[in-house]
């Protein structure tokens, strides 16, 4: 069973920013993963998200793949490019938190899925 | 004895104070308990170079130095563009402005209407505004004339001001006000600027205790190999438990193929982008510098590439 979350609906602007708010996201998000076990894949959407910081990505949804590793699954998905701003752009701040807490990070665009950050190994 | 630093009659940028203040001696821990700082007529003070100069004058007025803050040609001249971008409600209220303190604030004159009006941002350690990246990204990004530019810009210039302001928050460890700029320069320049300083330890205070831990060949690092790592590898005093808001800043700048440059107590670094796609320190780093309080960090960048 899979359940979509749009990250917007849980912050609270549309661009977000820094370790707290990011820490506090993360809370809630735990609070909906706790409370549909049945879940094993979330799907997080973008939409309607203008921006985030590396801090803010990394503390509120890299931490949860990170927490559920092995577990559930998440991934991200509604990723909005326009003319300009291309999806590697777009998810350039994702990447870099997933790299940074090593941590696989799946995305699914219009390419297909694929993992941003480290390459997926067995977890400990 | 009076210490006195004297600004080049010229556009002045942070590269240019930090050589005035290289060669005004000791004005921070020396004895002198007089600092007069000078600012000439044809001096054209850059934001970058004026955040730096307002949290130095406030740390020297903080730790009880007397300081004159002199400008040659009033309120004609570089003293009205800081007082329209609010130098003077930021500085501290002990330091003597020649010929006067302003006898209004240009910036609360216009602040309310004025969106083309770009301030130093105060980010006061403990109280968190979290409008304050958006407020400076619109700010900066309302004076870019090409929309492609604007769209471009957005996300990158709010990361890299909100780490470098996330920054300030968690690591400053300091009561002293920090402060953020950002501003685009017109015509031939096309250029972005992006500062952000705060007057607290530095990183290296908290940052060394940690390399035996995390990062055992850094151990005998200089201050500026360190400088360097932090921007490019995202050394931190976490390890990798927490990235290093100062390489994600750094990240993105690159992209702009920006010139970098950091100001930490005694060390001044400048980073330019190296073929290989990373940063790289400028031949020539300083060290054994005149004392300046804080992490200074500034970028700036050409728009060119964008229209």
């Amino acid at each position: 069973m899979t359940q979509t979350l749009r990250l917007r609906d849980y912050m609270e602007s549309d661009d977000c920013w820094g370790n707290k708010p990011g820490q506090l996201v993360h809370q809630k998000l735990i609070r909906v993963v706790e409370g549909q076990p049945q879940v094993v894949m979330f799907w997080m959407s973008l939409q309607g998200i203008r921006c985030v910081d590396v801090s803010f990505a990394r503390e509120s949804v890299i931490n949860l793949a990170k927490r559920y590793r092995g577990q559930r699954g998440f991934c991200l998905v509604d990723i909005e490019a326009t003319d300009d701003i291309e999806i590697e752009d777009i998810l350039d701040n994702w990447r870099l938190a997933a790299i940074g807490q090593q941590q696989p990070m799946t995305v699914w665009t219009d390419d297909g899925p694929r993992i941003i950050g480290p390459q997926p190994t067995k977890p400990a | 004895m009076t210490c006195l630093i004297e600004f080049p009659a010229k556009w002045t940028t942070s590269n240019h104070f930090e050589l005035t203040l290289s060669r005004s001696g000791e004005p921070l821990m020396g004895p002198d308990m007089d600092v007069h700082v000078c600012v000439p007529s044809d001096c054209c003070i850059m934001v970058d170079a004026g955040v730096r100069l307002l949290s130095y004058t406030n740390v020297l007025a903080h730790i009880g130095k007397s300081v004159v803050l002199g400008f040659e040609a009033g309120e004609d001249g570089t003293m009205g563009y800081l007082d329209r971008m609010g130098f003077f409600e930021c500085l501290d209220s002990r330091v003597t402005v020649l010929p006067a303190r302003p006898a209004f604030s240009r910036s609360q004159l216009y602040g309310g209407t004025n969106k083309l009006l770009v301030e130093f941002a105060r980010i006061r350690p403990g109280s968190r505004m979290d409008e304050l990246p958006r407020r400076l990204v619109d700010s900066l990004l309302t004076k870019v004339g090409a929309e492609k530019a604007k769209r471009v810009l957005d996300r990158p210039v709010f990361t890299m001001l909100s780490e470098l302001v996330e920054n300030i928050y968690e690591h400053s460890n300091t009561e002293l006000d920090g402060f953020a700029v950002s501003q685009y320069y017109g015509g031939k320049r096309n250029e972005v600027f992006i500062a952000v300083s705060d007057s607290g330890e530095g990183p290296m205070a908290r940052l060394r205790p940690a390399l035996p831990e995390y990062y055992p060949d850094l151990v005998n690092a200089t201050e500026s190999e360190l400088l360097v790592a932090m921007f490019t590898q995202g050394v931190s005093r976490f390890g990798k438990k927490k990235g290093s808001g100062l390489k994600s800043a750094g990240h993105h700048a690159l992209k702009f193929n920006s010139a970098l440059d950091v100001r930490i107590p005694t060390t001044y670094v400048q980073l330019r982008p190296a073929q290989d796609g990373r940063y790289k320190a400028k031949g020539y780093v300083s060290s054994d510098l005149p004392v300046v309080w804080g992490t200074h960090v500034s970028f700036n960048f050409k728009l060119d590439a964008l229209a």
